[in-house]
């Protein structure tokens, strides 16, 4: 247990070098999660947690390393539409028959 | 199909003219509240937005895009044709359709630091961290639940809670307990691996619901037949020693309101293995088929029913098979089936008042057979035949309070021969009420009050409470506080499987003719204390748990083995102040260092000790420190079919652990066993809910129990006809008589979406 104080103290130290932040990203099933999850999956990223719930992804990351347009660019790669930017109907059509967030099953 | 609605859009403000961009409000159709999140973008762009807080928007014109497009999870998208109004109130309407697309994430093993019963839950994921063949062999990544040998010849794996045996854990079967008496041992072996969705496992004496029979824990396993996302699994596995198995599971419905699977196993073990050259092999040989049928229907008027049925076969054989001197064959057949029928009324949606049945049969018919001894053939035949009724009533008061009441009747009828003894029957008729109160507030604390009252025909009243107490302190760390009573009753045979794989001498040497086989129920009280909490370590959660049990016996059947060539038993002398007590103490941490890798560590003290006969002494094989580690690593998904190569390992050591008393001088092993470790090790490929395949390594360093078996024979010069085995004793098992083992296997996910 000490042990675990002692490094997570000496993180917290190293951790003024990353900045979290958030940002909505389209999905809807668990596969969804796994893949946003997967794509921010990156040098530079220390977490990405998606919220199906909050539709909300929280990442920690290092500025130096990764920019946040960089990010919201991996995610439309992936297919996915984030707040500031929109995958393009290429990108989109590679998700998963049971993603397509955007018919959102009224078939 | 894209639906296009416009609910409302009306100018705000009478500007009229054209605006450089385009502001409003979105909000839910039904509740007025405004939306935040909702991506707002043009048509056919990559232009977009999202609203705030209160609901609003901004959003610049762009040429040639006149519709804006609406979203939101789980609303149905709008698209609004943007005219020269600059000010727009959206509405979105839910779809229903939306909101079934939950799904329950958790790490493949977590602790449940609020629930007052449970204490940890191991996932189908954390199951395929390792073979996982069977239920006995799946507490293999798991640090509260260990398994050990009975024995050094019969191959039978049993587990441990708390320092105590597994008989002492209260084994269930989708809430209904299963596995019981005769079965308590063996029928860890019965239970397919593949065919698991998850165990969840309660440390202390648990709810009362079930019965009174745990002390040590209760352990219950959920099929994954009744809620498998998939059509049809099927798993595969070759040991390389010999070992070849195969499970099939399938669901199928009629209609929407009937469904039915099925599930399969078969297990073949033709190859005859002595690893340690003690001329004993070190697995049994044999055979195993098991099938499961079971069928769930949900009626209209909240009714629910599931009705399952369970068979199994089970050969085994082992021994001596070298060809120097005598062969020695120990069969073991095992036959038994089941049926277990639940049935369910909602009888108020609103209060929350239901109603619920379950009733279950089960027979079981075991056969030992040893070729080679003097009491040719017939060692032991067992029969049990189980029936079990409940009926319950649960209302929830107010959303805090919850009340379940019930009455049930578990009838025993068991039917034994053992060669030493003769036959000897019991017939058990238990009828009982219970009652279980529980008062949560939901963040600060939850209690739960349980109590039973049984009439049992030899052991006449039985009253047994259980309290469970939990506190938050914060969101993030919980106290839970629990004591409570636990009995039994003992099977002297089949208790001590071990017995079948000697010619110990067994005794009863405090005959009480009052009761069944002359001996008393076992009762104990246990004592519990868990801290568990989350916080965060290197960006991400790190999950621990200490925790503190205390089991204490008031009455118990003590089963010595202490006296070379003996198993006595006798009762705890509790009234002249004997006791039996088992102390543990485990702390156990989660973390993920670096992302998707996965660490486990855990410590466990356990000071076990028992007032013998001939004075006090610690409980045989049972290691006082254990430390367990287990790291698994997970590889970015690569490739269009995202595929992933998962690692796992995991290392156990063991502390020495107390030998039975002997006076052999050939068998090398003092008091205490030495300490060893034990190290698994797996690599899986995997594609994400289709298909994976595995291949691992149990026992990667080969740590052998050389001498397992204590066997010696009349020196054939001067006793040429006598060809039986004076010395046979298979009881001294502390580590596994196999070394270093290799397997393979697949798994396979057929029409896992639903469309």
């Amino acid at each position: 247990m000490l042990l675990f104080v002692a490094t997570a103290s000496a993180l917290m130290a190293q951790s003024k070098k990353t900045e979290e932040t958030s940002f909505w990203v389209a999905g809807v099933c668990g596969m969804c999660e796994k893949t946003i999850e997967n794509a921010l999956d990156v040098k530079g990223v220390m977490v990405a947690d998606y919220n199906l719930d909050t539709h909300q992804i929280k990442v920690i990351y290092k500025p130096s390393k990764i920019s946040i347009e960089e990010m919201h660019r991996l995610l439309n790669v992936a297919g996915y539409d984030t707040e500031k930017s929109i995958a393009t109907e290429e990108q989109y059509n590679q998700v998963h028959r049971c993603c397509r967030y955007r018919e959102l099953k009224n078939h | 199909m894209r639906t296009i609605i416009i609910m409302l859009s009306f100018a705000l403000m009478g500007f009229g003219a054209w605006t450089q961009s385009v502001t409003g409000v979105v909000r839910d159709a039904d509740t007025g509240t405004p939306l935040e999140y909702v991506a707002v973008f043009w048509k056919d762009s990559q232009a977009g937005t999202i609203t705030q807080s209160d609901g609003r928007f901004a959003i610049g014109r762009i040429p040639n895009h006149g519709i804006l497009v609406f979203q939101l999870i789980p609303y149905h998208p709008m698209e609004v044709m943007i005219s020269e109004q600059s000010e727009y109130l959206v509405e979105l309407k839910i779809n229903e359709m939306e909101k079934l697309e939950i799904e329950e994430h958790a790490g493949s093993q977590h602790f449940h630091g609020k629930d007052p019963h449970l204490f940890q839950t191991m996932t189908e994921k954390e199951l395929c961290k390792a073979a996982c063949c069977n239920l006995s062999e799946s507490f293999e990544t798991n640090a509260s639940v260990d398994a050990s040998f009975t024995d050094g010849i019969s191959g039978t794996r049993q587990i441990k809670m708390l320092g105590l045996d597994g008989k002492y854990a209260q084994l269930m079967s989708d809430n209904i307990p299963d596995l019981r008496g005769l079965a308590s041992v063996y029928g860890l072996g019965w239970e397919p691996g593949p065919w698991i969705k998850e165990i969840n496992i309660s440390k202390g004496a648990g709810s009362i619901i079930p019965g009174y029979e745990s002390i040590a824990g209760q352990i219950n396993v959920s099929h994954k037949a009744d809620e498998m996302k998939e059509r049809f699994f099927l798993n595969g596995y070759v040991g390389f020693q010999g070992r070849y198995e195969w499970n099939a599971v399938s669901k199928h419905s009629i209609g929407e309101r009937f469904k039915w699977d099925w599930s399969t196993h078969l297990a073949i073990t033709p190859s005859k293995y002595d690893m340690n050259n003690d001329n004993f092999l070190d697995n049994p040989i044999g055979n195993e088929l098991n099938g499961r049928l079971h069928a769930s229907y949900e009626g209209k008027h909240g009714y629910r029913g599931d009705y399952t049925f369970t068979q199994l076969r089970y050969k085994t054989e082992t021994g001596k098979y070298s060809t120097l001197g005598n062969p020695l064959k120990l069969h073991n057949t095992n036959e038994r089936y089941g049926i277990f029928l639940k049935n369910g009324w909602i009888l108020d949606r609103e209060k929350e008042q239901s109603i619920g049945t379950q009733v279950s049969y089960t027979a079981y018919k075991m056969g030992n057979t040893q070729l080679g001894l003097p009491h040719n053939p017939s060692v032991y035949q067992g029969e049990q035949r189980n029936l079990r009724a409940v009926a319950m009533h649960a209302l929830e008061w107010t959303h805090d309070i919850k009340w379940t009441n019930g009455v049930s009747w578990n009838w025993d009828e068991y039917r034994e021969k053992f060669y030493q003894w003769g036959e000897f029957n019991r017939t058990e008729n238990v009828v009982g009420a219970f009652s279980e109160f529980s008062w949560n507030e939901e963040d600060k604390f939850q209690m739960i009050l349980g109590m039973r009252y049984d009439y049992h025909n030899y052991f006449g009243s039985l009253f047994t409470p259980r309290i469970h107490f939990r506190y938050s302190i914060n969101e993030n760390i919980h106290v839970k506080v629990m004591a409570g009573k636990g009995r039994r009753v003992v099977n002297p045979i089949l208790d001590n499987p071990g017995i079948l794989a000697s010619n110990r001498i067994v005794q009863v040497t405090q005959y009480n003719a009052a009761y069944p086989n002359g001996l008393p129920m076992e009762s104990a009280t246990n004592l519990g204390f868990v801290l568990s909490g989350n916080t965060k370590l290197f960006y991400r959660d790190l999950n621990w748990s200490f925790d503190v049990f205390q089991t204490m016996f008031d009455q118990q059947v003590v089963m010595d083995w202490d006296t070379f060539g003996y198993l006595k038993m006798y009762t705890l002398d509790s009234k002249n102040g004997a006791k039996s007590i088992s102390q543990t103490a485990q702390f156990e941490s989660q973390f993920s260092p670096l992302k998707r890798l996965e660490v486990r560590l855990a410590y466990r003290y356990v000071n076990a000790y028992l007032d013998y006969a001939s004075g006090r002494r610690a409980l045989p094989f049972v290691s006082r420190n254990k430390f367990f580690t287990n790291v698994s690593y997970s590889t970015k998904m690569f490739g269009r079919e995202k595929n992933r190569i998962l690692f796992d390992a995991t290392a156990k050591w063991s502390d020495g652990q107390r030998m039975p008393i002997h006076e052999d001088y050939l068998y090398v092993v003092g008091d205490y066993s030495p300490a060893y470790w034990i190290v698994n090790a797996q690599i899986s490929l995997a594609k994400e809910e289709k298909w994976d395949m595995y291949f691992g390594c149990e026992n990667l360093f080969n740590f052998q129990q050389k001498r397992v078996v204590i066997y010696h024979t009349p020196n054939p010069l001067s006793f040429p006809e006598d060809t039986s085995p004076t010395v046979l004793d298979g009881n001294f098992a502390y580590a596994p008589a196999f070394g270093r083992m290799f397997y393979l296997g697949y798994r396979l996910r057929l029409g896992g979406n639903k469309d």
